[in-house]
């Protein structure tokens, strides 16, 4: 089914931004001249390409935050440099810490028979897998591939499994399981040690119930659910204030290149 | 008459403090075992590394003795002794509730784990390395040779636990003096020889309930087979999965469904896989148009499989098409600007972003959000769960997820699993509350000197995670 098309900006529109883009590009390149001029005009490679990297990654970051504009051919270029070395380091990656040291040296550059014949005993089997991957380029034959995915998805689950109810069960159990009160504590530290423990109990046992399928959530149960999805709740919000704090940290960061690498400012 | 009196004073002190270092108490003689006590034994469910050495505590012995644990892989001692030196007051076999659990006696006897192929290790050869500038053939050998030296080491070290018996002795000094342990007049010496153990018992609590909840899971799949009617809870979230395609069908825009960054063998992604197999089906029913953003190879690859099968038993094989599941950037950022940047151009009617998250939720969501697109996310990151449920308009939490296959698909095999599950979660809540209680009473009747408390308290070694 062909696919609705999309709305277009209206040309005023487009006019003014393009005014915006250029006014900003002017900026940039005249703040870049301005701030990198000791850099650029060093007269050494290493002063200029040092002052070259930093103007081109400024350029580059404040490109990716236009997108909270909206998209624009700029962006759309980035995204497309971003998504190549992405996928250009993925491969050298993958050729250094995979292919190379597994298959390259081991087998193709295999000193000896001796050696050949182990790195095969080894190797043989993953490797033949490897190539059973490489038939889905086929459509006809690309059967022998799903053998591959079968291995790997059920060694994944096998693996899996005893680590989950390590993680998730035992430790979990193990630490919410407490005495409410320790014997010979003063009337307040039992007090608050029997709250602290009631609500950890609540808490865990009902958010166990609202995650129950087999029955309806409703009279009693639909009152233990609720006090489950209060408790997920505040939990999230717990989380969501947490991870927002280390995302201002990623923010700062960033301001703080292009304040003080980028615009030389001094630092305080 | 004393001109000085604090001079008079001094003096009295300096002789009180020499008395006492001459007429004081001298340090404490050691105390030694009863000789039966001293014992060596292969270390239980370890790959054959260690050994174990045990005997009793001596209550007489205070913290400034030691003993001494001579090891020795002959006899008589002829050869090379090495020496392990233990404070009296430590090194209980209590503390080792891993390999001996928590056993009562275990409080009164020494112990200490003895690697014999870390203390009389084989020689380990010199691989000469190559130069810098060598070819990448003569590395490839320094390399080659390199690791079959490490393996050999590792080979010989195992072999040498193998098939060598160490011998022990046992002495306790308390700096000056030093006696010997001795059985019938001669110095007890208890051999022992460390062996891999098949059985790895401390690992039993983890086996356990996993058998017992895969019999579980089985027994409800094959009643499932028998009845697929079993009742699951409606799931907000999944009843809005039809208004969403809906949507798409009415809007003629895609629906774009987002995988996360976790690799296929994540319990996240299959189930995300297995929701989109059931998405694609009606998907095909409506004649609209699914398109899947995968990060790694093997989910495109699955994906391709699952969307393929389900556009088949939808009987529209030929409304597939490969390029619509594509793998969109194998990095986490990288993946976000792209799926970011495709769905500000194409404006899809519907996003799914279900399967395994991380930092990167809130920027696709917020993207998706930015679009008017309505959203439906499902994960058991739980970290990331807060950021769905702000920026989308239906969320599946945690293990709403992989019920939501079942609830779905109806299939016999995940209605079975997700019975079995409820099951679990029904004895973690038992198990939850009846070991507040028994730790509870154990530590009230402890308080008042009743071994039974002890007991109880033990019972929560059950569910201790090693």
């Amino acid at each position: 089914m062909p696919e609705a098309p999309l709305e277009r900006a209206s040309s005023t529109r487009q006019i003014v931004e393009i005014v915006a883009a250029v006014v900003l590009l002017t900026i940039f390149l005249g703040a870049s001249a301005w701030r990198q001029s000791d850099g650029l005009s060093s007269g050494t490679l290493a002063g200029t390409a040092e002052a070259l990297g930093i103007i081109i990654a400024a350029g580059l970051t404040l490109i990716m935050y236009s997108f909270l504009y909206r998209d624009n051919p700029f962006f759309k270029a980035v995204e497309n440099l971003y998504v190549g070395v992405g996928l250009g380091y993925g491969a050298v990656m993958t050729w250094h810490q995979a292919l190379k040291p597994e298959v390259v040296e081991p087998i193709i550059l295999a000193p000896s028979f001796g050696a050949l014949g182990s790195a095969l005993i080894v190797r043989g089997v993953p490797i033949l897998l490897g190539f059973m991957l490489l038939t889905r380029i086929s459509r006809k034959y690309s059967w022998p591939s799903r053998y591959s995915y079968a291995i790997m998805i059920g060694w994944y689950a096998g693996m899996g499994i005893p680590i989950t109810i390590h993680t998730f069960i035992l430790e979990q159990v193990n630490a919410a399981i407490n005495p409410l009160f320790a014997p010979g504590a003063s009337p307040l530290a039992t007090f608050l040690s029997i709250n602290t423990q009631i609500i950890v109990l609540v808490g865990t046992v009902s958010v166990l119930y609202y995650f129950f399928f087999s029955l309806e959530h409703k009279g009693a149960g639909k009152v233990v659910s609720r006090v489950g999805i209060i408790f997920l709740m505040v939990s999230f919000g717990a989380s969501y204030g947490y991870t927002v704090m280390a995302r201002i940290s990623l923010l700062i960061g960033r301001v703080d290149f292009l304040l003080y690498d980028w615009l030389q400012r001094p630092r305080p | 008459m004393v001109k000085n009196p604090f001079r008079l004073w001094a003096f009295a002190l300096v002789l009180a403090y020499a008395a006492i270092a001459l007429c004081g108490e001298p340090p404490a003689k050691p105390l030694l075992p009863p000789a039966d006590s001293f014992k060596a034994y292969d270390r239980p469910s370890d790959d054959g590394t260690a050994i174990g050495v045990e005997w009793a505590v001596v209550p007489g012995n205070s913290k400034n003795i030691t003993y001494v644990l001579e090891v020795s892989t002959t006899e008589d001692f002829s050869g090379e002794v090495k020496e392990i030196r233990i404070p009296a007051t430590g090194g209980l076999k209590s503390k080792q509730k891993k390999f001996y659990g928590s056993s009562k006696k275990n409080e009164s006897l020494h112990y200490k784990d003895v690697l014999p192929a870390d203390l009389f290790p084989p020689e380990k050869r010199q691989v000469e390395q190559p130069e810098e500038n060598a070819s990448a053939r003569e590395k490839a050998w320094y390399s080659y040779e390199r690791k079959k030296e490490n393996r050999r080491f590792k080979g010989e070290k195992r072999k040498f636990n193998r098939d060598t018996d160490c011998y022990f002795r046992l002495s306790a000094t308390n700096g000056t003096d030093t006696v010997f342990l001795e059985d019938g007049g001669v110095r007890k010496v208890v051999s022992a020889r460390a062996r891999a153990n098949l059985f790895t018992w401390y690992r039993c609590n983890n086996l356990i309930p996993a058998l017992i909840f895969s019999c579980v899971v089985m027994g409800f799949i094959r009643l499932a087979r028998r009845n697929p009617n079993i009742f699951i809870r409606r799931i907000a979230g999944l009843d809005a999965g039809d208004e969403a395609l809906g949507r798409a069908t009415e809007m003629g825009r895609s629906i774009f469904f987002v995988h996360g960054l976790a690799e296929i063998g994540s319990l996240a992604t299959i189930a995300a896989v297995n929701i989109l197999g059931q998405l694609c089906k009606q998907v095909a029913l409506y004649d609209s148009r699914v398109k899947v953003m995968n990060s790694t190879p093997m989910t495109m690859a699955v994906s391709q499989e699952v969307v393929k099968q389900a556009y088949t038993e939808a009987g529209r094989p030929d409304a597939y098409d490969p390029d619509d599941i594509a793998l969109v950037a194998p990095d986490q950022f990288t993946y976000v600007a792209a799926v970011g940047g495709r769905m500000v151009r194409e404006r899809p009617a519907a996003i799914f972003m279900i399967g395994s998250f991380a930092a990167e939720s809130l920027i696709l969501a917020e993207t998706g959000a930015s679009t008017g697109a309505i959203q439906i996310a499902g994960t058991d990151a739980y970290t990331q769960v807060p950021f769905f449920i702000t920026t989308c308009d239906y969320t599946l939490i945690g293990e709403e997820l992989y019920a939501a296959s079942a609830y779905l698909s109806r299939e016999p095999r995940l209605l079975g699993s997700l019975r079995g599950q409820d099951v679990g979660k029904i004895v973690l809540m038992a198990a939850l509350l009846l070991g507040t209680a028994a730790v509870t009473l154990g530590t009230w009747l402890v308080a008042q000197n009743i071994e039974f408390g002890e007991f109880l308290l033990r019972l929560r070694d059950i569910v201790k995670p090693f």
